[in-house]
């Protein structure tokens, strides 16, 4: 048995990513767009007693190393001496991935020609001659469909041969004439005139075109947008009510099992205090609170990603974001940063250029997210739709929800654009955003997919965080010093504080103990103005009303409790991901203290307007 | 017979020819690497909603630029 190394290289948006998984059976992340692996991955197959270890390599248009991705992409091809590179092309494009191949050619003989997508290109009238472009560069040429597995035990044979050297591979002369300095096109553009034929109409690129006039043009483009948004987050919002009523009964109800079980093994009150009203409570809280939206929302948003719609929703909106000094892209970090700012974060990738990708970074937190939306919510039906519930009160409550959200845009693109100016300064990066055809998703991978990688995977790290907070917001509430215990201290000390930007103290250090899970603000107010030692969930608007009414809330402190929800530093996981996805404290703090500065002087200011007036 | 003008003049549905680039710098660099070079066939195909950003056709592939990158570049329109 031997080992051997291969790497995965090719232009952005060819199915890197779906080869990828296919030869591997990893579960990366795909979409049809561009950018969807920032860092490399690696896998491994087994094939004849042999084990092959995959990279699969960044997109990238040229060697020449614009962007992060094809800076890594090159420093690898140059750093590593792989077995074999295998250069997966799209079948569909082969002008301009054939350009790419040939710079790869000029500098890496050991290489396997991979065509995917070729039952669309079939599709669309284009063949290949894959013996005469396999004579012109050298290197064994397999057509394959990575997304119908066609073509796959053809590839790990080549691969195979090309690393043992069954099959040498050799520079051919017309590789030789590629110079790399002037960077020519010609030697490419011969290969794909003299092997690509295209016949009868290409049915693919006249679908797109006919989706294209009806998802991009003035009269239909924008409204569809706004109503596929809508849907999507009415059917999150909505849809999420009932599994989160479920799972928080299932919850209660096993907490009495284990309540019970802690007294009959007659565990300390202490113990189990920490252990169920603490961690246990907290943790299934932000289960039953974050799971459903999230897993309604995220298999839906990945299945208009796999259709190739997400590109256009960039492209339509890109106008205010250059105004800005910003990525259209950055309109689609901001829906999924509705549904969770971690994901939002990570979703930055997509933007190629490094100082667009920052500015979406650092104002992602700026569109409130799932567990935040509920406070909002609950606050606009107590305070500004007359607790009364029925179709008028929920008419107003959505808009005005619909106005704090387009607050945010606006709020955003203002950031990015101060943020453009100062932090982040430089000439704006060239501009270039692929359109690839419409795609039919594969419906139920799709849906598998994303359940597993990006709601499962944000739900881990949320309760990884979840767990110690459930102890410290425990340990808060019972540890007493003198008569009071350490919550209320805190509480009586931000008091002044929080009274000048308009709220208490008791709803500052329920952020501040929110950090963890926003979804746990209201329950430790709840909490602390009851002065109970354990959180627990309202039963009803009406009750909440009144306890907050009693405590002091008057409309400014909802109107600041408002305003504090949506500018407040970003929750733990958040913060998590952007020092991963940004490798810098400084930005993480940076991306902390920007929306909490500025959330303390708006409502600093705004409360102080109001009592001028009242 | 063919005049040169700036892509960004080009309009939607009209064929032309890359010419030259009226400036060398990052952006332009980038919206080589994607293909659009000199001799090329670009076809511009439609509009934003808002009028910028455009979609043209080149090289078998639909890429969006921006009105600003667009200015830079140069080409030989179809009569």
């Amino acid at each position: 048995m031997s080992r051997y190394t291969i790497a995965l290289a090719g232009n952005p948006n060819v199915g890197k990513s779906t080869v990828f998984n296919a030869l591997t059976g990893l579960k990366q992340h795909t979409g049809n767009w561009t950018g969807k692996t920032v860092e490399r991955c690696e896998g491994s197959f087994k094939y004849m007693q042999n084990e092959f270890t995959v990279t699969d390599l960044p997109g990238a248009y040229s060697l020449s190393a614009f962007s992060e991705e094809e800076t890594i992409t090159r420093d690898c091809l140059l750093n590593n001496n792989y077995d074999c590179v295998v250069l997966v092309l799209d079948s569909g494009a082969l002008r301009r991935n054939l350009r790419f191949a040939v710079q790869v050619l000029s500098m890496y003989e050991r290489a396997v020609i991979c065509l995917n997508l070729c039952d669309e290109a079939r599709r669309s009238g284009i063949s290949v001659d894959d013996k005469l472009l396999s004579a012109m560069l050298g290197a064994p040429v397999v057509k394959c469909s990575a997304v119908k597995k066609q073509g796959l035990r053809e590839l790990k044979a080549a691969c195979m041969d090309v690393c043992t050297g069954n099959i040498t591979c050799q520079k051919t002369a017309l590789i030789r004439e590629y110079d790399p300095i002037s960077d020519d096109n010609t030697v490419a553009d011969k290969i794909f005139t003299t092997c690509v034929s295209q016949s009868g109409i290409n049915k693919v690129r006249r679908r797109t075109e006919k989706l294209d006039k009806l998802l991009t043009s003035k009269a239909t483009g924008i409204p569809i947008m706004l109503l596929l948004c809508a849907a999507l987050f009415w059917l999150t919002a909505v849809g999420a009510n009932y599994p989160s009523e479920w799972l928080s009964s299932l919850f209660e109800a096993i907490k009495t099992y284990l309540s019970r079980f802690c007294g009959f093994i007659k565990l300390p009150h202490f113990i189990s205090g920490i252990l169920i009203d603490g961690v246990y409570t907290t943790l299934s809280w932000v289960v039953s609170v974050m799971l459903p939206p999230m897993a309604i929302f995220f298999p839906l948003f990945s299945l208009i990603e796999d259709a190739g719609y997400l590109p256009r929703i960039a492209f339509n909106l890109d106008r205010f974001f250059a105004k800005s000094g910003a990525h259209g892209k950055q309109s689609l970090c901001m829906m999924m940063g509705i549904g969770c700012n971690a994901c939002g974060v990570t979703g930055c990738r997509i933007i190629e250029t490094k100082r667009e990708r920052l500015i979406a970074v650092l104002t992602n937190n700026f569109m409130p997210c799932n567990g935040r939306l509920p406070i909002l919510i609950a606050i606009l039906m107590m305070y500004f739709a007359g607790v009364s519930s029925g179709i008028i009160a929920s008419v107003k409550v959505t808009l005005l929800l619909v106005f704090i959200i387009v607050m945010c845009v606006l709020l955003t693109l203002l950031a990015s654009k101060l943020l453009s100016m100062t932090i982040v300064k430089g000439a704006p990066s060239g501009f270039v955003l692929e359109l690839p055809p419409y795609r039919k998703p594969q419906i139920i991978k799709t849906v598998c997919r994303s359940f597993l990688d990006r709601t499962l995977f944000v739900l881990g790290r949320a309760a990884i965080v979840a767990t110690p907070a459930g102890a410290v917001i425990w340990l808060c509430a019972n540890v007493y010093i003198g008569n009071t215990s350490v919550l209320e201290h805190c509480t009586d000390f931000l008091d002044p504080f929080g009274k000048f930007i308009g709220l208490d103290g008791v709803i500052v250090m329920a952020f501040i103990l929110g950090f963890p899970a926003n979804e746990t603000v209201i329950p430790i107010i709840m909490m602390s103005y009851m002065a109970s030692g354990t959180m627990c969930d309202y039963s009803g608007y009406e009750q909440l009303y009144a306890l907050f009414t009693a405590n002091g809330w008057t409309v400014t402190t909802a109107v600041c409790m408002i305003i504090m929800t949506v500018l407040h530093f970003p929750c733990s996981t958040t913060c998590l991901t952007i020092k991963k996805e940004t490798g810098s404290i400084k930005h993480t703090v940076l991306a902390m203290a920007i929306p909490t500065i500025s959330g303390i002087i708006i409502c600093a200011v705004v409360s102080h307007i109001i009592a001028v007036f009242i | 017979m063919s005049s040169i003008i700036r892509l960004c003049d080009l309009a939607p549905n009209s064929k032309a020819v890359i010419h030259s680039f009226a400036a060398e710098n990052a952006s332009v660099k980038r919206v080589k690497d994607l293909g659009i070079a000199q001799g090329e066939e670009i076809v511009c195909l439609f509009r934003s909603p808002f009028s910028d950003p455009t979609a043209y056709r080149v090289n078998g592939v639909t890429v969006a630029l921006r009105k600003s990158d667009c200015e830079k570049i140069l080409v030989k329109a179809y009569e």
